[in-house]
């Protein structure tokens, strides 16, 4: 099950020594974020800032009992460093890693699966609950605190949506980045749901994809769930179309067209809210929770 | 990634698929020899681009009443004389604007026999597994969800069963499932396609098909990698390539300069929304460095298609000043006249625009995304596409 971290929750960080590990560490550490404890292939550092380093997830596990391990690693490694973590059974794993070659996606969805673990990613920029912790690489320090959920497929335009809703006044309880991978561990229902049993959160905004069916299904959760907080989704690429897109859609269909018609009218019956240009996204968000 | 027919043909026989007897020619003189070696009655000359549906697309220098990217010939003589015709011009698929140039044409034997079924074996990525879909003749098709990733015998057993295939039959068959799930394993692709399978004297023959790659993947792949060339009219989106910058051509006279995948998809939107049209589009990643930056504006500078630039980032971990210095690494190009309008926000994004002001160079510097479009739709009004 999906579990928004909170300021208590214990973090474990794998690949501290790695370039993009070590920054973000810091970073996550100046926000106050509770990270227990870190790994690295370099047996030679024993801390840093205070935090045990150690050669394996398995032992890390055993000395500090994180419930989130976050993967700072290289598109080789991944698939072995994400199933030493879910072989410790830790419960949510965040693989920060792009550019996962997709048979090892698919090895780690099954594994994931076998195990009961929650898999973000991979090429999720991580979770951020403003002001609490910050377990991943997202720019923080952008996000001002308000009642907005976030759930993001693509990191920039994420970024893009804070500066909007800040413009309108609002601001983020908490951002989740499933990653722009074309296969991804966890899809937008778990968050949602997570979100609507945020007491923080009044309304969730949703950067979709074109490629997959996750927008369709949250949309048919949604339409079940009976106290409905507004729901505002976009999709980036709604104007493309034709074979000469496919490269840029990074996917293999010709049609968008189709699939943005199809997905705007079923989240629409289900009460959901769709944004058809990118620069009214702050506003859109502001107008439905007005209305609450 | 896809790869040209005669590339995939060369896989397909390492792995002991059963294909037609056929070899790839780079003169049409090579063509002719090629045909008179394989023997037979009549062959089939297929020109060899890595593209889609060559059978009903023409040659961009040839008449409308011109060949196919595909065609029968009767005789030797014949298979050079359309050898001749392919090589060197461009074959006009649907993919590309200024079509594909044709290096190599393959000539295969021609095969007698009727068109029975087409497997393929795909990462699907709506239902996030992998699923086979078995076609019949009557383009009846069933599909297998396989989320265990194996061919087992059990499962070959139902699909020989939908069929209703016997003794030798069902033998060729459970053997063309068994090479399909083995490529797409060894290859790593997304998609594994023997299509379309004939039934012939000689029992089932793959006469075409095609494999799709997952770039990701190729660094430990180099066979596959080998396979790439860069063509004629693509060699910006190889060094866009090599960079790790996504590159895409588009038919308007605006090049884009975006970090993410998902910005870059908006902006395109948000310029079409508001009448104007992308010539490329040049997604640096998320986080981009300060080279990569340089590259990018160079490359699109370079475009001669390009009336205007437009520069739509957002700084997260990456700084906006740093971004301007790649910006200003470029000042060279910049000179040359073509307007850039640079719209930046997020991290530093303050001391960032002030750089661009006080570099003195001719950006034009605005407040968000969407003034930004209507700045750059407006300067290049009277360009040749709008």
């Amino acid at each position: 099950m999906f579990k928004l971290p909170t300021q208590n929750t214990p973090i474990l960080c794998q690949g501290i020594t790695t370039e993009m590990g070590a920054i973000h560490v810091e970073r996550s550490l100046a926000y106050g974020t509770r990270i227990v404890a870190a790994t690295s292939r370099d047996k030679s550092i024993k801390t840093y800032q205070g935090i045990p380093i150690f050669t394996s997830v398995k032992e890390a596990v055993r000395k500090t009992k994180p419930s989130v391990s976050v993967i700072f690693s290289t598109p080789a490694r991944a698939l072995q460093d994400v199933e030493e973590a879910i072989k410790a059974k830790i419960p949510m794993i965040i693989c920060t890693t792009e550019h996962v070659p997709l048979h090892d996606i698919l090895k780690m969805m099954t594994q994931a699966r076998k195990y009961g673990v929650t898999l973000i990613g991979p090429s999720s920029t991580g979770i951020v609950r403003v002001e609490e912790c910050l377990a991943g690489c997202i720019p923080a320090h952008l996000f001002p605190k308000g009642n907005v959920g976030i759930i993001g497929c693509s990191s920039s335009l994420v970024y893009e949506a804070v500066q909007q809703l800040a413009e309108a006044g609002l601001g983020v309880s908490a951002c989740v980045s499933l990653g722009a991978s074309r296969l991804v561990g966890t899809s937008f229902v778990p968050v949602m749901e997570a979100f609507l049993k945020d007491k923080n959160t009044k309304a969730v905004l949703v950067i979709g994809q074109l490629a997959g069916n996750l927008e369709t299904e949250l949309a048919e959760f949604y339409q079940k769930v009976r106290r409905k907080k507004p729901l505002v989704v976009y999709i980036p690429g709604q104007t493309l179309s034709g074979a000469m897109h496919v490269p840029l859609l990074g996917t293999d269909m010709a049609v968008p067209q189709k699939i943005i018609a199809e997905k705007r009218s079923v989240l629409e019956r289900a009460g959901g809210v769709w944004v058809s240009v990118a620069s009214d996204l702050g506003k859109v968000v502001a107008d439905n929770l007005k209305n609450t | 990634m896809i790869i040209k027919e005669y590339q995939v043909k060369r896989l397909f026989k390492k792995e002991g698929v059963p294909i037609l007897k056929g070899r790839v020619a780079y003169l049409p003189k090579e063509a002719e020899e090629i045909a008179m070696d394989i023997g037979g009655k009549a062959w089939v000359v297929k020109a060899q681009v890595a593209a889609e549906n060559r059978s009903v697309s023409r040659f961009a220098e040839l008449k409308a009443d011109g060949p196919m990217g595909i065609c029968w010939a009767n005789t030797p003589q014949m298979v050079a004389a359309l050898a001749d015709q392919m090589l060197g011009r461009h074959l006009m698929t649907p993919d590309s604007l200024t079509g594909h140039e044709v290096k190599q044409v393959y000539v295969e034997e021609a095969c007698f026999g009727q068109a029975e079924y087409k497997l393929s074996l795909r990462i699907d990525f709506l239902s996030q597994q992998l699923v086979l879909s078995v076609y019949t003749a009557g383009n009846i098709m069933r599909q297998y969800e396989m989320d265990d990733y194996k061919m087992t015998a059990v499962r070959m057993k139902t699909i020989i069963q939908h069929l209703g295939l016997k003794g030798e039959k069902a033998a060729e068959m459970q053997a063309l499932l068994r090479h399909l799930m083995a490529l797409f394993k060894t290859y790593e692709a997304v998609a594994v396609e023997f299509d379309p399978v004939w039934e012939t004297a000689k029992g089932l023959v793959v006469l075409d098909g095609r494999i799709v790659f997952n770039d990701d993947a190729l660094f430990r792949l180099p066979e596959i990698l080998a396979f790439r060339e860069v063509e004629t009219g693509q060699e910006r989106q190889a060094i866009a390539r090599k960079h790790q910058c996504r590159y895409t051509k588009l038919k308007g006279n605006i090049a884009c300069l975006v970090n993410g995948i998902g910005l870059s998809q908006a902006t395109v939107d948000l310029i079409n929304q508001n009448g104007g049209s992308v010539a490329c589009l040049l997604d640096m990643g998320t986080e981009p460095s300060k080279d990569a930056v340089t590259r990018a504006l160079k490359l699109a500078l370079s475009d001669p298609d390009v009336d205007g630039v437009f520069v739509n980032l957002f700084g997260g971990v990456t700084r906006c000043d740093i971004i301007v210095q790649g910006l200003l690494s470029a000042a060279g190009e910049i000179l040359a006249g073509l307007p850039i309008v640079v719209r930046m926000d997020g991290t530093n994004a303050n001391i960032g625009r002030r750089l661009l002001f006080e570099s003195r160079l001719p950006f034009v510097v605005v407040k968000d995304m969407v003034e930004g479009v209507r700045e750059i739709v407006k300067q290049v009004k009277g360009g040749t596409y709008v």
